[in-house]
């Protein structure tokens, strides 16, 4: 057996009290910290991962207030945006009203006024500010977005922030596309006269091209705004003698007039005959790359045409002969627009005309080619013209990719400032011109609204989200470093009973010595 | 047989039981003294001599004074105390550098930093916001006070370490010193193997067990009774001589210890002294390096952006570093001893031009040839021939050594080369105005261009290759983490081998250590025994008396 000494039981105890002494302090500072991790080396693994959860919950709230900063400005862009929404409503209203025949000048003028006053509210719509900043100038915030004229100040740059880890997303949308309709087709200014051939070839549709002379020599726009609007005839005539027969033609309301076609008659020849008759139906003669064809049009743009065939082989609707001009197709396109395209022109209120283009039916493609010098060539540098578009190249139209057209949009100040213009001049087509920039801005303005509406709900799901994954990040944060308070209250109770017992236990057994009992 | 003979038997009673009662009451003196060893008196018959044919005892005989000790235990001790004292500079030096790192409690740099890179989002969201840039200036302030509030502090507990280095060396030199003096009067005492040195002994194996607490090393007893003392492989006590230990300052800051003029540091691995070297290198390897690298690796990655971007000075300014550029750091390792010198230089800081951010020795394998070692992990990157001015790439680094003549340098020259130990001293913010932090990645500069800053953002989470493909959050979790859990290990084997050394020292105190209840019945054993051997003699007066008066 072990010899105990007095010395041993004093040892024995003092290191027990210590080590209970550490263990109350440490449940002590359990206690008054509620965290139990309070050193990293407490706990290293559950360090790293409460450091990485602090790091996630830390970006979460920096999120979050990104996305409040985002949903303000998407709101405010929301609700200007259905302002807009009214105004070009209100406008298109007015324009319906000014385009019917009932309309005078007098009342044109009334509603000129309107408006002018539409105009420069949508004016202030366009520069709405958040904060001191314009909301729709893109980078550009400190410039106002639109000048009085409604002129765009600002640039086309999406200002994106950080709503969660690695997404960054539009917060803004920039003027140019907010109020403006980029669905439309518009030319530069137009000179006077124009000269030259394009080719047009529409969606699946076969390219057309008009011969130099028969349309557009020194034309003025309001002449090729008129061959490209026209219903026109197409026939599959290739020999240099058409056949023999005679042609019924019949314009409009006019008086049917006859023509004789001799069997010696050419394509040119009957073109010739046709205009020489004066009679309301232009012809012209294009080719389609291989073969010339003949078409036809009223002098009087809508106005209907007819075209009957008597051929001398006996049958009127076959494609031998004469009869070949009314097959199937011509008949059927007779009153269509043969180009697929249809343009307006207006005035921009600058006293410069432009054309505006829209594929029919809609939905459809289009593409416009030039040959300014007629030289049968359509990809001169003249003719595609792209830095500096004159004359007929300034119609070029390729694809959105190579286009004198396309960016071409137009703001919703320049539709109002044309509607404002045509009122004033009493100009139909140039309402009507109106019209159909409206109906665009329109759809434009309701495609913004949505993406603009769709973003705001996604910010605020995302900023829900964030809450979400904030609180199940601080719930494991606080399973990782809180302290079971419970746990340590019924710690801190064991310690104390421990320590009670041992000084009771040392007060009796350390104090006695044999010496107490010696006489 | 002479009745006299009777006062002899007495008179040695009393003699030897008031020995035993001086060594009882010595016991009793000592119960507190740390190191002795409980002693007994141990009794012995006196020769017995021949009367009338019969042998009849003379009384008490020599007394012996023996000392209750167990060698075995003692060298137990010795060894346990090394592991402790170990343990111990381990657990207080890493507790130090923990607090340091005071993640647990969120005031450590995760935070500051954390704070800056939201200053960027901020930014980034209100560009054009003048309180959000000088927000993101006093950010980035904090961040880099902190940075380098933690680096001093390390540095800080360095210099603590090191002076404590230097304490233990002058107390290793003092106890050898004692060593050495005790074993001469052990030596003394003890000639002629009929003493013991019980009191010599005690004192000694207290100087012994201070020392091993304090340093490790081997020992052994010579006939002579002299114990030899090997530490760091140089003997520091031997018969009744010691050898003194020195400390100095080496290049790189460090307090070595040093031995007849040889570096002897590395020999040493227990006791205090060995854990707080040990330390000392954690730190040094672990914790400081790897903060100045990340530090040096935020500079140059933020300033690598920054400088791409566009301010909003009018015109606008690119170019412009957001936090002070890198400087670089160079020292020769040979004591500047080499006779060559040598300078670097780095064009491109930013991440594709200096494309690590390693330490290096540039080491001359002989007159001709260089090996670039990597200083962390000692392996030779490159090499080089010697070519006096002429620069050599290391990752970036344009590396010139010139010297040539009477100062071409030598086989064994050492150069060390760092990128990033200022990496920390001068983290500094470049910028002076919230106008000058580049937010735009446009010439003009738009008040709302925000890209540069969303790419700051994204370098937060990004994986950066000078950091090993870690984030900096992640290096930064794995400094205090490494930290963390070095400072667990070692306070799980203090507690270890406190356990263990108390363990030891009751097994001696079982042996060694005085009783009161034993010296207690001893006291009234003794004197019992005396007033006994008194009587005797009263008695023997009685009797002669008695003889007298017939």
């Amino acid at each position: 057996m072990n010899r105990i000494t007095a010395f041993m039981l004093y040892n024995q105890f003092s290191k027990s009290m210590s080590s209970n002494l550490s263990s109350l302090n440490t449940v002590q500072q359990q206690l008054s910290t509620g965290k139990q991790l309070t050193q990293p080396s407490d706990d290293v693994v559950a360090l790293r991962g409460a450091m990485a959860y602090k790091v996630s919950i830390n970006n979460l709230e920096q999120y979050d207030k990104n996305l409040d900063e985002g949903i303000s400005m998407l709101s405010l862009t929301e609700s200007s945006l259905s302002s807009s929404t009214n105004l070009l409503n209100r406008a298109r209203e007015l324009a319906l009203a000014e385009s019917n025949d009932t309309s005078t000048s007098d009342t044109k003028l009334v509603t000129a006024y309107e408006v002018r006053n539409l105009l420069s509210e949508m004016v202030d719509l366009g520069n709405t500010k958040l904060k001191d900043k314009y909301i729709y100038s893109g980078y550009m915030s400190k410039t106002q977005t639109f000048s009085s004229t409604g002129t765009y100040q600002g640039d086309s740059n999406n200002i994106d922030i950080f709503i969660g880890d690695g997404i960054k997303s539009r917060m803004n949308v920039t003027g140019d596309v907010a109020f403006s309709d980029t669905t439309k087709l518009v030319t530069g200014s137009l000179p006077t006269t124009m000269s030259g051939n394009i080719r047009i070839t529409s969606d699946a549709g076969t390219p057309y091209y008009l011969k130099a002379g028969d349309v557009f020599a020194n034309a003025t726009p309001e002449a090729v705004r008129d061959t490209i609007n026209a219903p026109m005839t197409r026939n599959y005539l290739t020999a240099d003698t058409v056949g023999e027969g005679t042609l019924t033609l019949k314009a409009g309301s006019g008086n049917a007039t006859t023509l004789q076609v001799a069997a010696t008659d050419t394509l040119t020849d009957v073109r010739a005959n046709i205009n020489a008759l004066n009679m309301g139906i232009t012809a012209g003669i294009f080719t389609d790359g291989a073969n010339e064809r003949l078409f036809f049009k009223p002098t009087t743009t809508g106005e209907g045409i007819s075209i009957e065939v008597s051929d001398i082989d006996g049958n009127d609707i076959d494609t031998s002969g004469l009869s070949e001009l009314l097959h199937t197709e011509l008949k059927s396109n007779l009153t269509e627009n043969a180009l697929g395209v249809e343009a307006l022109i207006f005035d921009d209120g600058t006293n410069n005309k432009k054309m505006v283009m829209e594929a029919t039916p809609a939905n459809t493609t289009f593409t416009i080619e030039v040959d300014e010098n007629d030289n049968g060539n359509f990809g001169d540098p003249d003719d595609i013209d792209t830095v500096t578009p004159d004359g007929l190249a300034l119609l070029y139209h390729q694809s959105s990719a190579v286009s004198n057209l396309a960016g071409n949009s137009i703001s919703f100040f320049s539709i109002m400032q044309h509607f404002d213009n045509a009122l004033s001049t009493n100009d139909r087509e140039g309402i009507q011109a109106s019209i159909l920039f409206m109906d665009g801005a329109l759809n434009s303005v309701v495609n913004t609204t949505a993406d603009v509406g769709s973003r705001l709900k996604y910010f605020q799901d995302q900023q829900v989200r964030l809450e979400d994954n904030g609180f199940s990040f601080k719930k494991s944060l606080s399973l990782l470093e809180d302290a079971d308070i419970a746990a340590s209250a019924m710690e801190l109770t064991k310690i104390q009973t421990t320590l009670e017992a041992m000084r009771i236990a040392s007060v009796k057994n350390l104090t006695q010595s044999l010496f107490d009992f010696l006489g | 047989m002479s009745i006299l003979a009777l006062f002899d038997i007495g008179r040695s009673g009393i003699f030897a039981n008031q020995l035993a009662l001086r060594v009882t009451s010595n016991n009793i003196a000592n119960i507190n003294t740390p190191g002795y060893s409980r002693q007994d008196a141990i009794m012995q018959i006196a020769n017995p001599i021949e009367v009338q044919g019969k042998y009849i005892g003379r009384g008490v005989g020599d007394v012996e004074i023996r000392r209750h000790y167990d060698n075995f235990t003692f060298i137990q001790i010795v060894g346990q105390s090394t592991s402790y004292g170990r343990s111990a500079a381990l657990q207080s030096g890493l507790s130090n550098v923990e607090q340091i790192f005071n993640e647990a409690q969120d005031f450590g740099l995760s935070n500051t930093m954390e704070d800056y890179f939201n200053a960027w989002q901020r930014l980034s969201t209100n560009p054009s916001d003048p309180s959000a840039r000088s927000e993101l200036l006093v950010n980035a302030e904090a961040f880099t006070n902190t940075a380098k509030q933690i680096e001093t502090e390390l540095k800080n507990s360095l210099k603590f370490l090191n002076n404590e280095v230097d304490d233990i060396v002058d107390q290793i030199n003092v106890l050898s010193n004692s060593i050495a003096e005790i074993n001469g009067k052990i030596m003394e005492v003890e000639a002629g193997g009929l003493e013991t040195a019980n009191v010599f002994r005690d004192q000694r194996e207290r100087l012994m067990k201070d020392l091993a607490e304090i340093i490790d090393y081997d020992f052994n007893e010579g006939k002579d009774g002299t114990v030899t003392i090997v530490a760091g492989r140089k003997s520091i006590v031997a018969s009744v001589e010691s050898f003194q230990f020195t400390s100095s300052l080496t290049v790189d800051g460090d307090r070595d210890i040093f031995s007849d003029g040889k570096n002897i540091t590395s020999f040493i691995s227990g006791g205090k002294l060995g854990g707080f070297i040990s330390v000392r290198d954690d730190i040094k390897n672990n914790s400081l390096t790897d903060l100045r690298k990340m530090v040096a690796s935020i500079r140059q990655e933020t300033n690598a952006i920054h400088s791409g971007g566009y301010d909003k000075s009018n015109p606008p300014v690119n170019g412009v570093n957001f936090f002070d550029a890198l400087q670089m750091y160079e020292r020769d390792d040979t004591d500047g001893r080499s006779a060559a010198s040598i300078s670097t230089v780095v064009t491109d800081q930013s991440p594709t031009g200096l494309t690590s951010l390693s330490e290096y020795d540039i080491v001359f394998i002989d007159a001709a040839n260089i090996e670039v070692r990597n200083h962390a992990t000692g392996v030779v990157e490159q090499t080089e021939v010697y070519a006096s001015g002429v620069a050599f790439n290391v990752n970036g680094i344009d590396v010139m050594i010139t010297g040539a003549g009477a100062t071409s340098p030598a086989a064994g020259d050492s150069f060390f080369v760092s990128p990033i130990y200022y990496g920390a001293r001068d983290f500094n913010v470049a910028l002076t105005a919230g106008s000058q932090v580049a937010t735009s990645q446009d010439a003009t500069s738009p008040a709302e261009d925000n890209r540069n800053a969303l790419d700051m953002v994204t370098l937060h989470s990004s994986t950066i290759a000078n950091l090993d493909n870690n984030t900096f959050n992640d290096h930064y979790a794995e400094i205090v983490s490494t930290v963390g859990s070095m400072n667990q290990s070692a306070s799980d084997s203090f507690e270890f081998d406190d356990n263990l050394l108390f363990e030891l020292q009751n097994r001696r105190e079982a042996m060694s250590g005085v009783s009161l209840d034993e010296e207690a019945a001893n006291l009234i054993r003794f004197q019992r025994a005396f007033e006994a051997g008194a009587r005797i003699i009263k008695l023997t007066d009685e009797l002669l008396e008695l003889v007298i008066n017939l």
